[in-house]
């Protein structure tokens, strides 16, 4: 009988076992920073509540931030710079610029942050009552941005030239990753952070692999369902951001040695653990051709998937 | 035999508790339902299992600008009015899929659809 006993209690012992294996979800409710819809998913987190407020506040730090179309009621951000051409920042403010500055270099200029004047035309085009721009009017601002520099001296930046700067481009990859450090320093894994449809960040999902869809644009079906975790994903897509003229197809993804928009792709996706990474890289990489770009992406040791004319043009093999 | 009756009697029992346990606890993580998720600002305004849905339903939500109406039908879920002046929000049209969502920035509405075994997000 005791034999009886034994096996009842492995049983029992199996069965409470796969309990304690279902994943204990929480979804956090919406943030709505940077144009854009963020959320938050915890899993098997106790203190899912305290991180969710320690969250939304870095989110609506770097919202502040790097706006370049209002001034902050807190902080000199992007928009008091593009406006006083001289600041006293917070040292947040002064080593996103910093980190944008070294990703123009990294990125052989691909992702420039003084893009903001052409950014803010190809944007005003997409607007209902638009236009598109003129070529003189592209030519004087690609000479601004060219000759334009910028100097950071102890708590000041400044903007020498008349060119505009524009984070956009990193913006949220830049605070997600600071999120992402917030997480790893109080010890919390289970997590998945959604940015629109723009980017993901991974964290652990229990024993499971998160199932990321990755959007065919202008299409309601997915390219694939890749299965990872523990990474980033940042993609670029004009999807959303469009309109279409006779001189051609205006969007907001813009080439900065051209000065008009890049047409390589209509999507294109970067995984890699770095958030910033992901954003600035998928922003840089969409101007590049298809050669440049799987070149650049061998280099950096990121995986990329290019997408256009309905069909995956290229994929290196984390997206296999 | 007859000694052990009480024995088997227990045993029988705690099984079958177990079991049942066993399979309320899991039943949630196996649910494949499509489940849909209205939020306006930072609170849940609606949300329905997507296989309930037996007839369309239009909802209006109070968004920070203007009403946002909602079409729910048993295909999908999608904004087809809204104050909004860019309309991304109607132009992303039906969601249909685990994970997809519609964002109406300048009202704060948003819509997402979930499922325990579906698209844990899209890029």
């Amino acid at each position: 009988m005791k034999k009886i006993y034994i096996l009842i209690l492995l049983l029992i012992g199996i069965m409470l076992s796969s309990c304690s294996q279902a994943l204990r979800v929480t979804n956090c409710n919406p943030i709505y920073v940077m144009d854009t819809v963020i959320t938050i998913t915890f899993y098997n987190e106790k203190e899912a509540d305290t991180h969710y407020k320690k969250i939304k506040e870095i989110y609506q730090l770097y919202d502040d931030l790097a706006d370049d179309f209002s001034q902050s009621s807190r902080y000199e951000n992007i928009y008091s710079l593009n406006e006083k051409r001289k600041i006293e920042a917070i040292p947040e403010l002064i080593k996103l610029v910093e980190d944008a500055l070294k990703l123009k270099v990294d990125t052989n200029g691909y992702f420039n942050p003084l893009i903001g004047n052409l950014a803010h035309i190809w944007k005003g085009a997409i607007e209902d009552d638009g236009a598109y721009p003129s070529s003189e009017v592209i030519s004087s601002e690609l000479e601004k941005m060219n000759n334009t520099t910028v100097n950071i001296i102890d708590t000041t930046i400044e903007l020498i030239g008349d060119a505009n700067m524009d984070l956009g481009a990193i913006a949220k990859g830049y605070a997600t990753e600071m999120v992402i450090n917030y997480l790893a320093s109080n010890d919390v894994t289970g997590y998945l952070l959604s940015a629109g449809e723009s980017s993901v960040a991974l964290g652990a999902k229990g024993e499971d692999n998160f199932k990321i869809g990755l959007t065919k644009p202008f299409a309601k079906e997915y390219i694939k369902i890749l299965e990872c975790t523990n990474t980033s994903i940042g993609t670029s897509s004009y999807k959303y951001q469009m309109k279409e003229y006779a001189e051609g197809l205006a969007h907001h993804l813009i080439n900065p040695f051209t000065g008009y928009p890049s047409y390589h792709y209509t999507s294109v996706n970067v995984m890699c653990p770095n958030s910033t990474l992901c954003d600035a890289y998928s922003t840089a990489i969409f101007s590049m051709d298809i050669t440049t770009a799987k070149e650049f992406a061998s280099n950096k040791g990121v995986d990329i998937l290019l997408y256009g004319d309905n069909e995956i043009l290229y994929q290196s093999e984390g997206f296999l | 035999m007859k000694r052990y009756r009480n024995d088997i009697i227990l045993i029988l029992a705690i099984l079958v508790v177990a079991l049942i346990a066993t399979i309320l606890i899991n039943r949630n993580s196996t649910d494949e339902n499509l489940k849909i998720y209205v939020y306006s600002q930072n609170k849940i305004v609606y949300e329905e299992v997507l296989d309930n849905i037996k007839e369309d339903k239009l909802i209006e939500i109070k968004g920070s600008e203007s009403i946002v109406k909602i079409l729910v039908t048993s295909d999908g879920v999608k904004i087809v009015e809204s104050g909004c002046t860019n309309h991304v929000c109607i132009n992303q049209g039906l969601i249909d899929k685990a994970g997809q969502t519609i964002s109406c920035l300048p009202n704060e509405v948003y819509v997402v659809l979930r499922s325990e075994e579906g698209v844990d997000a899209i890029v």
